[in-house]
C-alpha cells in the first residue's frame, strides 16, 4: 500500500492516506487519548442509484430501496450472529444507508484491530438466502411504517418530492412497503457485486490508533474474490427539470402545530471546486439572513410567526442541491411570504457586512469545536468524500469566501418564484 | 483521558468542579442547579430557562444576546432544564474553542461573563420580567408540550410513566403542564427566580485544559450568586407496592402501533446488587446481541426497535416496541417469556460477557465527550457513588451470573400501555 501523510496547520491534525493496489482508500485520523476508535466502511452506493448500465451494456433498473435492503442482509452471516461477534469484542457494529453511500462502522474501546478484520471481512462476504430476504421484508416493512408516523420525516420527504420530479432523492431511502416485496435474492447479489467493490469503497479509521497496524490490517484482511471485482457500472440519472414539480404540497396528520418546510433547487452543474465554494457561501448567507442573530429571526419570534424550531439547511452533491427553511408555525403560509419577501429585500439592499463577519467567525469557532467529537470527524469526512471535497481543508475555503462573491451566490440562488412550500398540519385547523 | 480533578467550596453550597483534560479543542462550563420536581414549579423552571435566553441588562434584544454569542467565536450556550428522578436539574453549559485554537486571548472570561450575564443580570423592566417576551415564551412552552403527541414514539414512553406513576412526582414532565404554564406571570415568576437562586444547591463544572488557578480566579471574581437557607431535597420513593398491572390502550392515528412496559425494578441505586440490575436490562434489552432484539425481532420479524431501559433514580425499567396491532398479545407473551428465562438462569457466558463489555466500555468512553463527562460526573454527585470510573468497572466485572438472576426476580410488572391505530369507519 502507497502511504502518504497530510499535516493540516490550523487545526493541529495528520490524515495518512493509503491506497491498495485495488483502488481501495484508506484514511486514518489519529487522536491521542480518546478512548473509543471507530472505523467506518463505505461504498459510493446509495438509494438514489437504482439505474445503471451492466457489464453487456444493459440498462438494469431495480425496485427503490434495495441499497437499504442490502445493508440490512449484509449483516447475515452463514453461521453466528455478527452482532454477537463484535459484542463480544466489546464493539458496537451498526450501518446506515443515504442517498449516496451505505456505510458500516464500528466503535470499540479495545479490541480495535480484531474488530476492524471483523468489519472488512463481514462485509466482503454477505451470506443470502431466499429465505433470509423473505424474513427481512417484515422488519424492513416495520422500519418504513415507523418512519411514516414521523410528521418532522413526512414534511421533509414531501418537500423533497415537490421540488424534485425525476430525481431519486425524492424518495424514501427504505423504499416503500410495495417495492420492497419484489426484492428478490438476485437482485441484492447483482447490485452487491457491482457496488461493493475495491475502487468503489473507503475505509476511515479514527482514534487513538497506530497507523502501521491499520494498514496492515487491511491488507491482511481483504479476500482475493473482493479484490478481484473490477467493475463499477455506470449510474443512470434522469436529467431533472430546471423547474421545481410543485409549488405547494400539503398533508393531514395529527400534529399540534402545523410543520413546514420551504425549498429551493439549483440543477445546473458545477465543478466540484465551485459547488464546494457556492454552498459554503449559501450557507454563510442564510445564517446571516435568517439565524437566530438577524434581525429577521428576532422579528418573526417576536411576532408569533417562529419559534426555536426554525432553521435552515444547504444540502449538496454531485446529484443535487437545494436550501430549505423548516420548523413548526401556525402561520406557514404567512411566513413563507416573508421569508421570499426578506430574499428580494436582501437581493435589492445587500447583506449587513459585520453579520458576515461574525458568521465566519462562528463558523470558525464550530469547526474547531466539532474536533471534540470523533463521530462528527468521521461523518463530515465521509458526507465531504462522497461530495468529492476533503473536510479538512474547510477553514481554507472558509477564509476565501468574500463578502461579494456571497452576495452573488445568493442573488443567483433564491429564484423566489419558483420555490416550494410543504405543510403538514392537523385537519379542521 | 482525564488528568486531573479538584473540589472547591466557593461559596455556601456552591461547588466548583475542575477538570483537566488536555485533548479537547474546547472549554466547557456547566451550571447546575438542583429543585425538588413539584407540579407547582416545573412550568415555571421550564419558561424560566426560556427567559433567561431572551436578553439581559447588558444585551438587551434577544438579537444583541445571539450576536454576542457569534463574535464568541460561535459559543454554544444552552440552558435547559432536565428531570433526574424526582429532582428537577436547571443546566445552564456554554462550550467555546479553547484560546490556543483561535485569536482571542480572554475567551474565556469573556465567556464566563456572559454567562453571569444571562442567569445573575436578566432583563428586567421595572424589577421584573418583560410581559410580552413572557408571553412569547409561555405560548412556546404550551407548544412544545403540546407536541409530545408528534413523536410517537417519545409520546408512547411518556403515556406509560404518567400512568404508572400517577399518584408520584416521577408522572411530572420536565416542561410541567398546560394549566401550570398559564398560571405563571412575571411577578410570581420573578420571586420564584430569586427564590432558585439564593435557595438551591449549586454546582459549578468545568472541563478543558487551563491551569487550575485561572479557572477559579475569574469564577470568584465574575460569576457572583447571592444566598440564603439552603433548601433540603428528599430522595425518590422506590417501594411501591403493585397490586394489579394496569392495561391502557390508547387509539390514534399511528400506522404503527406502540407497546410500553412499565417494570418497577425494586432494586435502589444504593443496594448492593444495583450493578447487577444493570447488567439485567443490557441481557435483556439493551441492544442487538439483547434477548428481546433476537427473539423477537431477528427470529420473529414482529418489530423495527425493542429495547429495555432503567431509569436509575426511580428504579423503574421499561421496554418499548413498535409493532403491527394484531401482534400485541404475542409480543407481550415474548417479553414475559424472555424476562422468565433469565430469571430461570438461562444466561450464557456469552451473553455475560457482552453485557459487561457493553457497560463497561460506554464507562470509559465517558471522557470522550466533555458534555457527557461533566453530566456523569454530576450524576455522581447526586447519588453520591464514586467518582472514579475505574473503581465502578472493577464493581461490573466482578458480578456473577448468579447475581443478576436474583436481580431480576425482584422486578414487577406494574403497566402495560398500548397504542393502536385508530379503526377508520366508512372507509374502503
Amino acid at each position: 500500500m502507497k502511504i502518504n501523510e497530510i499535516y493540516y496547520e490550523k487545526i493541529n491534525e495528520k490524515l495518512y492516506v493509503g491506497e491498495h493496489e485495488s483502488g481501495l482508500k484508506v484514511y486514518v485520523f489519529p487522536k491521542k487519548d480518546f478512548s473509543k476508535k471507530h472505523a467506518y466502511f463505505m461504498t459510493e452506493y446509495g438509494s438514489v442509484f437504482n439505474s445503471f448500465i451492466d457489464e453487456n451494456g444493459e440498462i438494469v433498473k431495480k425496485p427503490l430501496g434495495i441499497a437499504h435492503f442490502l445493508e440490512h442482509k449484509i449483516f447475515e452471516e452463514s453461521e453466528g450472529n455478527i452482532f454477537e461477534k463484535f459484542a463480544l469484542l466489546g464493539a458496537n457494529v451498526n450501518a446506515y444507508t443515504k442517498f449516496e453511500s451505505t456505510t458500516y462502522n464500528f466503535s470499540t474501546v479495545d479490541n480495535f484491530y480484531k474488530a476492524l478484520k471483523l468489519l472488512i471481512e463481514f462485509v466482503q462476504k454477505p451470506y443470502i438466502t431466499e429465505e433470509n430476504v423473505e424474513k427481512e421484508k417484515g422488519i424492513i416493512e416495520q422500519e418504513i411504517k415507523m418512519y411514516l408516523d414521523d410528521p418532522d420525516w413526512k414534511v421533509y420527504f414531501n418537500a423533497l418530492k415537490a421540488i424534485y420530479k425525476d430525481n431519486e432523492v425524492r424518495e424514501d431511502i427504505a423504499g416503500s412497503v410495495e417495492s420492497i416485496k419484489e426484492i428478490t435474492k438476485d437482485d441484492l447479489m447483482e447490485c452487491y457485486n457491482y457496488f461493493y467493490s475495491p475502487a468503489n469503497m473507503i475505509i476511515f479509521v479514527i482514534g487513538d490508533v497506530d497507523k502501521d497496524k491499520v494498514f496492515d490490517t487491511v491488507n491482511n484482511s481483504l479476500s482475493e474474490e473482493f479484490i478481484g471485482r473490477k467493475i463499477v457500472p455506470e449510474v443512470i440519472f434522469k436529467e431533472e427539470n430546471k423547474n421545481v414539480n410543485l409549488k405547494e404540497i400539503h398533508e393531514y396528520m395529527d400534529v399540534s402545530q402545523a410543520k413546514f418546510i420551504f425549498g429551493f433547487k439549483d440543477t445546473r452543474k458545477y465543478s466540484v471546486k465551485e459547488l464546494y465554494r457556492r454552498s459554503f457561501a449559501i450557507k454563510i448567507a442564510i445564517v446571516s439572513a435568517f439565524g437566530v442573530s438577524s434581525s429577521f429571526y428576532n422579528n418573526a419570534y417576536e411576532n408569533g410567526l417562529i419559534d426555536e424550531s426554525f432553521s435552515s439547511e444547504h444540502s449538496f452533491s454531485k446529484y443535487y442541491l437545494h436550501t430549505i427553511f423548516g420548523g413548526e408555525s401556525d402561520y406557514p403560509n404567512e411566513l413563507y411570504r416573508k421569508v421570499l419577501e426578506e430574499i428580494n429585500r436582501i437581493k435589492k439592499e445587500g447583506f449587513d457586512l459585520e453579520s458576515l463577519t461574525r458568521i465566519k467567525r462562528k463558523f470558525t469557532g464550530r469547526y474547531i469545536a466539532s474536533f471534540n467529537s470523533l463521530q462528527s470527524i468521521a461523518s463530515l469526512f465521509t458526507d465531504y468524500y462522497i461530495k468529492g471535497i476533503n473536510s479538512f481543508e474547510y477553514l481554507d475555503v472558509l477564509e476565501n469566501i468574500s463578502p461579494d462573491y456571497i452576495k452573488e451566490v445568493f442573488d443567483d440562488h433564491f429564484d423566489t418564484d419558483d420555490s416550494v412550500i410543504s405543510i403538514i398540519e392537523s385537519e379542521g385547523k | 483521558m482525564i488528568n486531573d480533578i479538584k473540589i472547591v467550596e466557593i461559596n455556601k453550597k456552591i461547588r466548583l468542579h475542575l477538570i483537566e483534560s488536555s485533548k479537547f479543542k474546547t472549554d466547557l462550563i456547566g451550571i447546575y442547579i438542583k429543585r425538588p420536581l413539584k407540579e407547582s414549579e416545573a412550568s415555571m423552571n421550564a419558561v424560566l430557562t426560556r427567559m433567561l435566553e431572551r436578553g439581559t441588562m447588558k444585551y438587551k434584544t434577544t438579537k444583541e444576546f445571539n450576536e454576542k454569542l457569534d463574535d464568541l467565536y460561535g459559543a454554544v450556550l444552552v440552558s435547559d432544564v432536565h428531570k433526574y428522578g424526582e429532582k428537577h436539574v436547571f443546566q445552564f453549559k456554554m462550550q467555546i474553542p479553547d484560546k490556543k485554537y483561535i485569536d482571542s486571548e480572554n475567551i474565556f472570561e469573556e465567556s464566563i461573563e456572559m454567562l453571569n450575564e444571562m442567569i445573575n443580570n436578566p432583563l428586567l423592566i421595572d424589577g421584573t420580567f418583560n410581559e410580552e417576551f413572557l408571553k412569547q415564551e409561555k405560548r412556546n412552552l404550551i407548544q412544545t408540550i403540546k407536541s409530545i403527541k408528534d413523536d410517537k414514539v417519545t409520546y408512547a414512553i411518556h403515556k406509560c410513566i404518567e400512568n404508572m406513576c400517577e399518584n408520584e412526582p416521577y408522572r411530572i414532565s420536565q416542561n410541567g403542564s398546560v394549566d401550570e404554564v398559564e398560571k405563571i406571570n412575571s411577578e410570581n415568576l420573578y420571586q420564584h427566580y430569586r427564590k432558585v437562586l439564593k435557595t438551591s444547591p449549586i454546582d459549578i463544572c468545568v472541563i478543558g485544559d487551563m491551569e487550575f488557578d485561572y479557572i477559579e480566579k475569574i469564577i470568584r471574581k465574575k460569576l457572583i450568586f447571592e444566598r440564603d437557607e439552603i433548601i433540603k431535597i428528599d430522595r425518590e420513593k422506590t417501594d411501591v407496592e403493585v397490586n394489579e398491572v394496569k392495561l391502557i390502550e390508547e387509539e390514534m392515528d399511528v400506522t404503527q402501533a406502540k407497546l410500553t412496559l412499565g417494570y418497577r425494578t425494586n432494586i435502589r441505586y444504593e443496594d448492593a446488587n444495583y450493578e447487577a440490575s444493570v447488567l439485567f436490562a443490557s441481557i435483556l434489552g439493551g441492544g442487538a446481541s439483547s434477548k428481546l432484539f433476537n427473539e423477537i425481532r431477528e427470529e420473529k420479524s414482529l418489530c423495527y426497535y425493542i429495547y429495555a431501559k432503567l431509569e436509575k433514580f426511580k428504579s423503574i425499567m421499561l421496554i418499548a416496541a413498535g409493532i403491527n396491532s394484531k401482534d400485541k398479545e404475542e409480543v407481550i407473551e415474548l417479553i414475559k417469556n424472555s424476562i422468565l428465562k433469565i430469571q430461570n438462569g438461562e444466561i450464557s457466558d456469552e451473553e455475560l460477557k457482552i453485557a459487561k463489555k457493553s457497560v463497561i466500555s460506554s464507562l470509559k468512553a465517558r471522557s470522550d465527550y466533555p458534555n457527557s463527562f461533566i453530566n456523569y460526573y454530576y450524576d455522581q454527585t447526586l447519588t453520591r457513588k464514586n467518582i472514579d470510573i475505574g473503581k465502578t468497572i472493577k464493581k461490573y466485572q466482578s458480578i456473577s451470573i448468579n447475581e443478576i438472576v436474583e436481580a431480576s426476580k425482584k422486578i414487577k410488572l406494574d403497566t402495560i400501555h398500548f397504542i393502536k391505530e385508530k379503526v377508520h369507519l366508512n372507509e374502503n
